[in-house]
């Protein structure tokens, strides 16, 4: 957060003495006066953040196909496996403009920050879902056991992405489906809408990754609580779960707090749980490792304590606020701000 | 923090689809009673209903936390539901109950009713000082036949104090405003402040009182940090000081104080300088923002003399004005027009209507400024040569962000939406008029006393 803050002050004391040096202090104001433009947006307009680079949008139109691959070959009982073009509904999805609808890129955009997230935790570390499968509240242990069901490379394989979609836009996603499928083969196939029946009625909330994080959030008595704010041992969706829960927000709402280029976000997120500086640190740092800097750190240690845990909630909330107001209406102009 | 604990046995209900509880354990049928349910009637939980609803509309096996209010206590549920035989079937498996919101059983209605508030509430009088809207918590003191009832009775409703009610009501029929008013009751304290109302041609329309129940703490600590103000109060700062810097660093580069260097790097240097500035403007302009629109900002009233405003913002512009040729006219030492308003507003709204002025204005021409006073108050215009505003777009011009498609300029689309806020805080008006020959012309209203 602030990340140029602190980097300016060896500068303005010792005044450069050469050219060279003069245009490294340029590159350097620009690169900061970039970041503080972050900071600033990222502040007063969190649901309009930066748009998003190419290499994301490459991600979400990657996920975006094997979604409607996956549950075309579902509804068609074609293997998943084989196929490797784009899917049949494709084209006919793409034109009504439904791929481009708010929710739905938006739940793509989490997925790629979920993804981006995971790539930043130790593996190996992650073991409270595996303790709590003997605790002895059955709903925490069967929690934790759907959770790791649900993380496991089986859930994420090919084939099955539409198992974590949320149920609404899974339900939607699904009859958009039948009805390209419709215009595209000129008929009714009774049989997609069997397929399409059955996908739904077999769905269960409960068995996807966040549903099971926030149960377990919501279950987990005082004595791991904390263990829920180190991302490393609770994994991501755990840590996640706990924040939304805490703050009373969506939990892909936090993925992309966490994610976005400046760290002001979530800094103020952590603020708004009330972590220690310390530990906000250290949280920070894990996630943010390649994008932070001394100056960084140092800023952080004079911002972070002077924030009020109130008012950093309020700033949380507000920010959810507007990104609920921007997906119930994405086009109404001013709403995405 | 909830507190509480799993369920032995989960609690069961189903809901037709047409939102009736059909059947429901005691522990759930219980709180529907409670939130003003029937027997047999449409389930009158909220969450609930809305999660029953979903299952109807999906047909799908749904599992989430559901908040609830219930008489004196938040309930947060983990429910599982879903669709048998056309019921929406919920199982609550955990039943959380937060730490109670009233206070001791022995508290009246009344009390209890206080301690529940919170926050801001606003009571609209119509030109009679008649009520015709409570908005926030405040309507929970108020009934349904209260609605019409004169000023007077519905405040003697919330306030017992008198003495004040007497000083609220003699602002409200003079039509002034009525700076933050402290009235105590025997449950709480509230702050009052109000207003009157004016339609967009001016006329009154009615008063408007704000009202912010608060704590003793409150009371007494008004400096405390109140949510909202994360940007302006302890952000802003913050930025401000190294933007000062990269701007001042730039132009020490920029200025090619150690010699020559590369015309496209002194000229790059010049744009981060000019980034710096924009974003420094920015930053201003979004604290603006914050404080003006937080529901308890009010400006104080100076005795202001516009003439004199004028030609300290002529003076502050004339640099940027004689970078293009532009001549700001002002009026002569011997006008005078008083008003009554914050100097420091007024010469805020006064430089950024001089500002956009020079900003739109061809080079070349003249920005007139004029200061008049009139039946309806005290009037100061900004005049330019430039290519106006369409009418379709004269309101639209003082909404938020609003650039009319411009880009590139260094506006934030802020100004002249603050400018009317600060103008409305004032018991002004700010409008957008055409000039004698094309231009735009600003028309700021302030009170004359």
């Amino acid at each position: 957060m602030l990340s140029a803050v602190i980097s300016m002050e060896p500068h303005l004391d010792d005044l450069p003495r050469s050219n060279e040096d003069l245009l490294s202090v340029g590159a350097a104001h620009a690169s900061d006066l970039q970041a503080l433009c972050n900071d600033v947006t990222a502040m007063i307009f969190p649901s309009a953040m930066a748009p998003p680079t190419e290499e994301t949008i490459s991600a979400v139109t990657r996920k975006l196909v094997a979604l409607v691959t996956d549950i075309e070959a579902r509804l068609l009982g074609h293997d998943p496996q084989v196929s490797t073009a784009n899917p049949q509904t494709w084209p006919l999805l793409a034109q009504s403009g439904f791929l481009r609808q708010a929710d739905l890129i938006d739940y793509m955009l989490a997925r790629v920050a979920e993804d981006r997230l995971e790539e930043k935790l130790a593996t190996s570390t992650r073991h409270l879902p595996a303790q709590l499968l003997n605790h002895p509240d059955p709903n925490v242990a069967e929690a934790a056991q759907t959770l790791l069901a649900a993380d496991s490379l089986y859930r994420r394989a090919r084939g099955y992405s539409y198992q974590a979609l949320r149920p609404e836009l899974l339900h939607q996603l699904c009859w958009r489906l039948v009805a390209a499928i419709e215009v595209d083969n000129g008929k009714r196939d009774i049989a997609v809408i069997a397929s399409v029946r059955a996908l739904l009625s077999e769905y269960d909330e409960g068995r996807t990754a966040q549903a099971a994080a926030l149960k377990l959030s919501h279950f987990l008595g005082n004595e791991r609580r904390s263990d829920l704010l180190d991302p490393n041992t609770a994994g991501l969706h755990l840590f996640v779960a706990h924040i939304a829960n805490e703050l009373e927000i969506d939990q892909d709402h936090v993925f992309q707090l966490i994610d976005i280029g400046s760290s002001a976000p979530f800094v103020i997120m952590l603020r708004a749980v009330g972590i220690d500086a310390e530990r906000a640190m250290a949280i920070i740092y894990l996630f943010k490792t390649f994008a932070l800097t001394p100056r960084d750190i140092g800023l952080f240690d004079r911002g972070f304590a002077k924030l009020e845990q109130d008012i950093a909630k309020a700033e949380v909330r507000r920010w959810a606020y507007a990104r609920g107001q921007f997906l119930m209406f994405p086009h109404s102009g001013k709403s995405g701000t | 923090m909830m507190t509480g604990a799993t369920l032995a046995q989960p609690i069961k209900g189903g809901v037709a689809s047409d939102g009736r509880l059909v059947f429901a354990d005691d522990a759930l049928r219980r709180l529907h009673h409670r939130a003003g349910g029937v027997e047999g009637g449409v389930l009158a939980i909220p969450g609930l209903a809305a999660l029953a609803a979903l299952t109807h509309q999906l047909k799908m096996r749904l599992s989430r936390a559901v908040k609830v209010a219930d008489v004196d206590e938040d309930l947060e549920l983990w429910v599982e539901a879903v669709l048998e035989g056309g019921i929406a079937s919920f199982s609550i498996q955990s039943w959380r109950a937060s730490v109670p919101r009233i206070m001791s059983p022995e508290t009246g209605l009344k009390e209890q009713r206080f301690n529940a508030l919170a926050g801001f509430s606003t009571l609209d009088f119509d030109t009679g000082l008649r009520l015709i809207s409570a908005n926030g918590n405040v309507a929970m003191l108020l009934d349904r036949s209260d609605f019409g009832e004169a000023a007077v009775d519905v405040l003697t409703k919330i306030t017992k104090d008198g003495e004040q009610i007497g000083v609220i009501v003699n602002a409200m029929l003079e039509r002034r405003d009525l700076a933050s008013l402290a009235t105590k009751t025997d449950a709480a304290t509230i702050l009052i402040s109000g207003k009157p109302t004016h339609s967009d041609e001016g006329a009154f329309t009615g008063y408007r009182c704000s009202l912010q129940f608060v704590t003793e703490q409150v009371v007494s600590e008004p400096a405390a940090a109140s949510p909202g103000f994360l940007f302006g109060r302890q952000l802003a700062p913050v930025l401000r000081q190294p933007l000062g810097r990269i701007i001042a660093n730039a132009e020490t580069i920029g200025s090619e104080l150690n010699g020559p260097i590369r015309e496209n790097y002194a000229l790059y240097a010049k744009d981060i300088a000019n980034a710096a500035r924009h974003l420094v403007a920015l930053v201003d302009d979004l604290g603006d923002l914050e404080a003006v629109e937080q529901v308890d900002f009010s400006t104080a009233k100076d005795k202001v003399e516009l003439g004199d405003v004028a030609r300290r913002v002529a003076g502050l512009l004339a640099l940027k004005a004689a970078d293009h040729s532009i001549r700001i006219v002002t009026p002569t030492e011997a006008e005078k027009v008083p008003a009554v308003a914050e100097f420091r507003r007024v010469l805020q709204i006064l430089l950024n209507l001089v500002t956009n002025a020079v900003r739109y204005s061809p080079d070349g021409t003249e920005v007139f400024i004029d200061i008049a006073t009139t039946d309806d108050g005290s009037l100061l215009t900004v005049s330019d040569q430039g290519a106006g505003v369409a009418p379709e777009d004269r309101e639209r011009v003082f909404e938020k962000f609003e650039r009319l498609g411009r880009s590139g300029d260094g506006g934030s689309g802020l100004g002249l939406y603050i400018s009317r806020r600060l103008a409305r805080a004032m018991g002004g008006e700010l409008t957008v008029d055409t000039a004698v020959n094309g231009g735009a012309k600003f028309i700021l209203r302030l009170p004359s006393q």
